[in-house]
């Protein structure tokens, strides 16, 4: 029979009024105009509302957040097709506000709620709001999102960080090339002073005797047999320097005994020229498998480290001594000096790029150049010791890479 | 009175012409599978009544209602769908259908439909 | 079990019945958005989950919502529902949503209407009851689709697939209906049955 009383009392039926009253869910009961017939005791703790207040009164004067087109929709859709129709906490989150006062894990200030809408009473259109707590499972799942979107964060900082390590690197390994190249030029300027000097001087004298009229053939071939082999000294150091700079991209056998004597070629003048003394303790035949010239860099690079230390460190018997030992797949190169030695708080930060103790000349790259080459290309080791007043460095190098 | 059921479905055909034996001699009703045939048939046959399911391939329901009304403007068409929605009623009637008919039809229904289209 | 096929006889029959269940979910769906959908013929086929996934395959790049709601009885499985952006966004336009957050309800709704009434309306046909769980809804950016959980579950399946059409609204879906072994014994049985009663 078609009733449309607001007033249907349901705390009459035994079964269901023990049940309805003591469910940890919420249930109301609507009507198609959203008139409240029955608020179960969840509710009115909940909410702090008394059922007798509400019955009659539409929902959605109660509780002016909820929208009314949607919740008549989702009541009349459920009639329709007498299944029911869901409010879900994931999307929606809650249909009654109910504040919650959670304190450890609290993501929500309200409870978050699954809200089933089940028709029960097709002729007089009533259906049955339940309405489930979910706010447990709802803080799991912000919990799981919070941490993935910081996983995500960390990934995208860790793939910022690489790369602009990647970038420093690169821009290290130029500036490196730019600085090496800067010494390169001005050793060779150092070493084509005295060449060109020479050439200047006898064009000048077979000028002056020109003018004299005392040119005679035997003193002007002379000059020029040495102006000629001056010139070629000018080309051969050029070839030499350009040859030795070169990055190898062939690894080939290395007389290390050679190539040290070339690395003190380039920088005898200077050796010379503050007096230093240079020893080299070496098997003649002893080679290496290896990239060439970057090992001839790291070296020079070394012992132009010991010279400079010897132009700030007065000492009287300058020494720079190299030994070379061969162990079973290893060649163990030693640099020593008695340059005065390293201080214990510098001794740390040396293969630090960037890290120069020469004043504004030195562009500091040296070390830490030294280390990425002789590590990474020439898959070796180098470590620096500072004893006896003086500096010990020792390579450790594989016989064949 | 000669009776067409016309449906895509072999199975709706026979379930449809199951209800309507009940009622009229076996003989007298014919079928097609969809709305082109249903044609093909209403040229060579005098048809009464034609039963026309809507969501047919080749030629719909929608189609085939206003061709078979220019073929014969007196005959009955009884729409028998799955398409139940207001618009779809609403659509068969404004094109000539007599009636629109929700699937499937039990002999009841059918007395009804039968009864209604005498009068 | 490995050898589950419809007969050509059964299958007619769960097509008419799938047809008749498709409408009237037509109508509950056109009722709760009021416009016209226009109604297409439910394809049926069973096949295991990799051919499933498969086919899903192609649907990963037109989609982007990808909704699901379980049911359960003699008859049971689950069902999934395809609609992607541009739908989703005429469908909100078209029951005036102000929020994304009310999108994906109304997604949700439209999820548990065609899933309801479909399922509803096939076990009645069935003599059979059906009670469901809530539905769900996952967003997928592209290449998650593989890890979908749902359907590892089922090692063959009954798949019914039907579009959702809304020409004017352009809102269209796809939804799958999706029941696993021992349902598809019991299915057959019945449309058997039905088969039986209704020649």
């Amino acid at each position: 029979m078609a009733q449309n009383k607001t007033q249907y009392d349901f705390r009459s039926t035994l079964i269901d009024k023990k049940i309805v009253t003591t469910m940890n869910n919420g249930v109301i009961i609507l009507d198609s105009e959203l008139r409240i017939h029955h608020y179960n005791r969840w509710l009115e703790i909940h909410t702090h509302i008394k059922e007798k207040e509400l019955l009659g009164e539409k929902l959605t004067d109660i509780f002016g957040e909820i929208k009314e087109k949607t919740l008549l929709r989702k009541i009349r859709t459920a009639l329709r097709m007498h299944t029911p129709t869901y409010y879900t906490a994931n999307t929606s989150h809650y249909l009654i506000p109910i504040k919650i006062n959670q304190i450890e894990n609290a993501h929500f200030s309200y409870m978050q709620q699954d809200v089933s809408i089940i028709p029960f009473d097709e002729q007089n259109k009533l259906v049955a709001l339940i309405l489930t707590d979910q706010t447990n499972m709802a803080n799991t799942n912000a919990l799981l999102a919070a941490y993935v979107k910081k996983i995500k964060e960390l990934n995208e900082q860790l793939l910022k960080e690489k790369e602009l390590t990647e970038i420093q690197h690169k821009q290290l390994l130029a500036n490196s090339r730019s600085a090496a190249m800067g010494e390169m030029i001005s050793m060779i300027a150092h070493q084509w002073r005295q060449p060109l000097s020479l050439i200047t001087t006898l064009l000048a004298n077979v000028k002056i005797k020109k003018e004299l009229h005392t040119l005679d053939e035997k003193s002007m071939d002379d000059s020029f047999v040495k102006i000629d082999n001056t010139v070629k000294y000018l080309s051969e150091t050029i070839n030499d320097f350009r040859d030795y700079f070169k990055p190898n991209k062939v690894k080939l056998e290395v007389k290390l005994a050679e190539l040290f004597n070339k690395s003190i070629f380039f920088l005898k003048d200077e050796m010379t020229q503050y007096n230093i003394s240079y020893s080299l303790d070496i098997d003649d035949n002893l080679s290496v498998y290896t990239y060439k010239n970057e090992l001839l860099q790291s070296i020079i690079n070394i012992i132009k480290n010991s010279i400079d230390a010897f132009k700030t460190n007065d000492i009287t018997e300058k020494k720079i001594g190299v030994t070379v030992k061969t162990l079973k797949h290893h060649i163990s190169i030693i640099i020593e000096d008695n340059a005065g030695g390293i201080e214990h708080e510098i001794i740390e930060k040396i293969f630090e790029p960037y890290f120069s103790t020469k004043n504004k000349n030195g562009t500091g790259l040296g070390l830490y150049m030294c280390r990425v080459i002789i590590v990474e290309h020439l898959q070796g080791e180098i470590s620096i010791e500072s004893q006896n007043n003086g500096t010990k460095v020792t390579i450790n190098l594989p016989k064949k890479i | 009175m000669k009776y067409l059921v016309t449906d895509d479905s072999k199975l709706a055909r026979r379930v449809l012409k199951k209800s309507l034996c009940q009622f009229v001699d076996e003989k007298n009703v014919y079928e097609a599978c969809d709305g082109l045939e249903a044609l093909k048939m209403l040229l060579k046959k005098k048809l009464g009544i034609i039963f026309l399911d809507l969501t047919m391939p080749v030629m719909d329901g929608y189609e085939a209602i206003p061709k078979i009304l220019d073929i014969n403007p007196d005959i009955k068409i009884v729409v028998v769908s799955a398409d139940i929605q207001e618009k779809a009623k609403e659509r068969v009637l404004a094109l000539g259908a007599t009636m629109h008919v929700a699937k499937p039809i039990n002999p009841l229904k059918m007395k009804e439909i039968l009864d209604l289209l005498k009068l | 079990m490995n050898n589950l096929t419809l007969t050509e006889d059964e299958e007619d029959v769960l097509q008419e019945l799938m047809n008749i269940a498709y409408g009237s979910a037509t109508a509950v769906v056109a009722d709760m958005l009021e416009a016209f959908a226009s109604l297409s013929i439910p394809n049926i086929k069973i096949m295991t989950v990799n051919e499933l996934l498969k086919t899903f395959h192609e649907l990963k790049n037109a989609s982007y919502f990808f909704s699901t709601q379980a049911f359960s009885g003699e008859f049971n499985g689950e069902s999934a529902f395809f609609i992607n952006e541009e739908s989703a966004r005429n469908l909100a336009t078209h029951l005036e949503l102000e929020n994304r957050e009310d999108l994906d309800d109304a997604i949700l709704e439209l999820t548990n209407v065609l899933t309801s009434s479909l399922t509803t309306k096939l076990a009645q046909e069935m003599e059979t009851e059906v009670s469901f769980s809530l539905p769900n809804i996952l967003k997928i950016p592209l290449e998650e689709m593989e890890g979908v959980e749902t359907f590892q579950l089922y090692s063959r399946v009954i798949v019914i697939d039907t579009n959702l059409n809304f020409q004017d609204q352009k809102i269209n879906g796809k939804i799958f209906i999706l029941t696993k072994d021992e349902s598809i014994q019991w299915l057959k049985t019945k449309l058997n049955t039905i088969l039986d009663q209704l020649l």
